[in-house]
């Protein structure tokens, strides 16, 4: 019985050497087998060096010893590890603020970055003050000539210029402005009495 | 031999959508960096919302476009391309070109497509003799051109019996051109007409109830259930169908501001991936296709019941994103779009009507004050922020 168990296996063996896919298998094998002794050399003698310095207590110690006090300055308290464990507790809205903080500093780099924006920006500001510097650029320009003029001119004002004065419009609306306002003082004035 | 790529994601359009989708995964995953690619001929990107101001003479055209490839995000292919067709069962697409893409997880951002032929004669009258529109970067020009030179008559101002992008479009440049007739001085021998293929003349009623008062306001005459059929420019006529009575209705012309008809992209249509308009099947929460699980649709090309703006991809791309994400680590896809849109209604120069509402037309407002008063700010905000905002904001996946 057990030999016939023992002929099965046989020619369960031969029949899987028969395979080609296996026969190739073997084949690389054999090619790569100074490769696989060379590394199997290489382990041993890393095995051989890991032993010697673990029994090799005075080495050992001396790299601890040196280890701690390079680690001396980091070296984690209590405090820190529950720091550390609050601080993970709070990732998820960190995560969040610096997402958002990263999403404003992206934006910002990219309208740097973006010269047409920037004009377009500018322009539509311009286009917003422009009436009103327009305004300011004239006043400035009609105070600047009258001035000129009037420094120019020599001769005395008379009657006659007064009159033609008080005809003109601009004039006339300011007058009426200064009209009104002392008839508004007066008014106030007896209110309030 | 026809080229072959494969890609994790492939995004069909580079378009508001496409890049902003691009962007986001690109930042979200560093094991996407370069295996993302956006297929799209266009060598340029336009901000069309500046178009209205553009047409109103209040933004430059320039300021509107950028070349496609400053755009594309860091670590996305681009294949300047068409896609001709789609094979979602192989998990692959055909391009023009005659590449074959596969990929695992598609993204379809097709955007739309404006159908100049669908109204007859507009095509040819286009830019011509008072005819104009703001729907395209080479006719938004012509808008401006046509609202300084109109001397005095009748001002028309159509929105189509289709969808648009953005609904409110079609009546923010008539309250431009509004205002500009009055400081022109040719308001009070003019007559502004808005006619529309809708029956409101918007469809949320706190929004609507504002907009009632400025078209009153301005003696702005309006024309519901109106659609434009014929543009007859050698004798100035617009012809109109009324959609109740289904009669022709001929309206003569100083100028006229045409909304073209807006469709599906043809090459979307004859795809399985689409209902039957034309508009990529997706959930509208999850803006996972209804039959492909590993494809998703965003944008004005998907058939969301919501108002198609840039405003609505704003919030549709994070959950593409994040859903597309979670698909691909087996995760539930927990992201949900409402139906968010915004459309920043132009009632003058310097007045804005900001509307946000969802798919319920429920307001979803941003700020803290009422929104549906025409306010300065938010003129401000659209014409100067908002493009900033769009450029550096949401195309690079941060907004």
């Amino acid at each position: 019985m057990n030999e016939m168990k023992e002929q099965q296996k046989n020619d369960t063996a031969f029949e899987g050497l028969s395979d080609p896919e296996v026969q190739e298998a073997i084949q690389t094998l054999i090619q790569k087998l100074p490769k696989i002794k060379d590394a199997v050399l290489a382990a041993e003698q890393g095995l051989e060096f890991a032993t010697s310095v673990m029994k090799d207590q005075q080495s050992l110690r001396s790299l601890f010893e040196r280890a701690e006090e390079q680690m001396a300055p980091f070296r984690i308290e209590k405090e820190s590890i529950v720091a550390l464990m609050a601080l993970m507790d709070k990732m998820p809205k960190i995560l969040k603020l610096v997402s958002a903080l990263e999403q404003v500093a992206d934006l910002a780099e990219s309208l740097m970055k973006d010269k047409e924006s920037q004009q377009y920006l500018f322009a539509s500001v311009q286009g917003y003050i422009k009436p009103v510097t327009q305004q300011i650029d004239h006043a400035v320009e009609v105070f600047q000539e009258a001035k000129e003029r009037s420094e120019q001119k020599q001769q005395s004002v008379s009657i006659f210029d007064l009159y033609k004065l008080l005809k003109d419009p601009t004039v006339q609306k300011g007058l009426r402005f200064a009209q009104s306002v002392v008839e508004v003082i007066g008014e106030k004035q007896r209110h309030s009495k | 031999m026809a080229n072959q790529v494969h890609y994790t994601v492939a995004i069909v359009g580079a378009g508001t959508a496409g890049i902003s989708v691009a962007a986001r995964l690109a930042r979200a995953s560093k094991q996407l960096k370069g295996n993302i690619v956006i297929i799209d001929p266009a060598s340029k990107h336009y901000y069309q919302p500046l178009w209205t101001l553009v047409g109103g003479g209040a933004a430059k055209k320039e300021d509107s476009e950028r070349e496609m490839s400053s755009l594309i995000p860091e670590g996305v292919d681009w294949m300047q391309d068409a896609v001709t067709s789609f094979q979602p069962e192989q998990n692959q697409l055909q391009t023009q070109a005659g590449t074959t893409v596969t990929y695992d997880y598609l993204v379809v951002a097709a955007g739309l497509h404006i159908h100049w032929d669908g109204i007859k004669g507009l095509k040819d009258a286009l830019g011509k003799d008072g005819v104009c529109s703001n729907y395209s970067y080479e006719s938004v020009d012509s808008t401006w051109e046509a609202i300084q030179s109109f001397k005095g008559g009748t001002a028309i101002f159509t929105h189509p019996n289709s969808p648009v992008k953005c609904g409110g479009a079609p009546q923010k440049i008539m309250y431009l051109a509004d205002d500009y007739f009055r400081k022109s001085g040719v308001r009070k021998q003019s007559e502004v007409i808005f006619a529309s293929a809708k029956s409101v003349i918007f469809d949320v009623k706190k929004y609507a109830d504002t907009l009632d008062q400025v078209v009153k306001r301005k003696g702005i005459q309006t024309k519901y259930k109106r659609n434009l059929i014929e543009v007859r420019a050698d004798v100035k006529e617009a012809v109109f169908e009324n959609l109740d009575t289904k009669e022709q209705e001929v309206i003569k012309y100083d100028l006229l501001h045409v909304t073209p008809i807006m469709k599906a992209p043809d090459f979307l249509k004859e795809s399985s991936l689409t209902d039957q308009g034309g508009w990529v099947d997706v959930d509208p929460y999850t803006l996972q296709h209804k039959t492909y699980p590993n494809v998703f649709g965003l944008g004005d090309c998907a058939n969301l019941p919501t108002s198609k703006t840039g405003a609505a991809i704003r919030k549709q791309a994070p959950v593409v994103e994040n859903n597309l994400l979670a698909l691909m680590r087996d995760e539930p896809l927990t992201a949900h779009y409402n139906g968010y849109t915004s459309c920043p209604l132009v009632t003058g120069y310097n007045k804005l009507v900001l509307a946000e509402f969802d798919y319920n037309q429920n307001p979803q407002e941003t700020f803290p004050f009422d929104q549906s008063k025409e306010r300065f700010s938010m003129y401000v905000m659209k014409k100067d922020m908002l493009p900033v905002v769009y450029w550096n904001g949401m195309l690079k996946g941060l907004m």
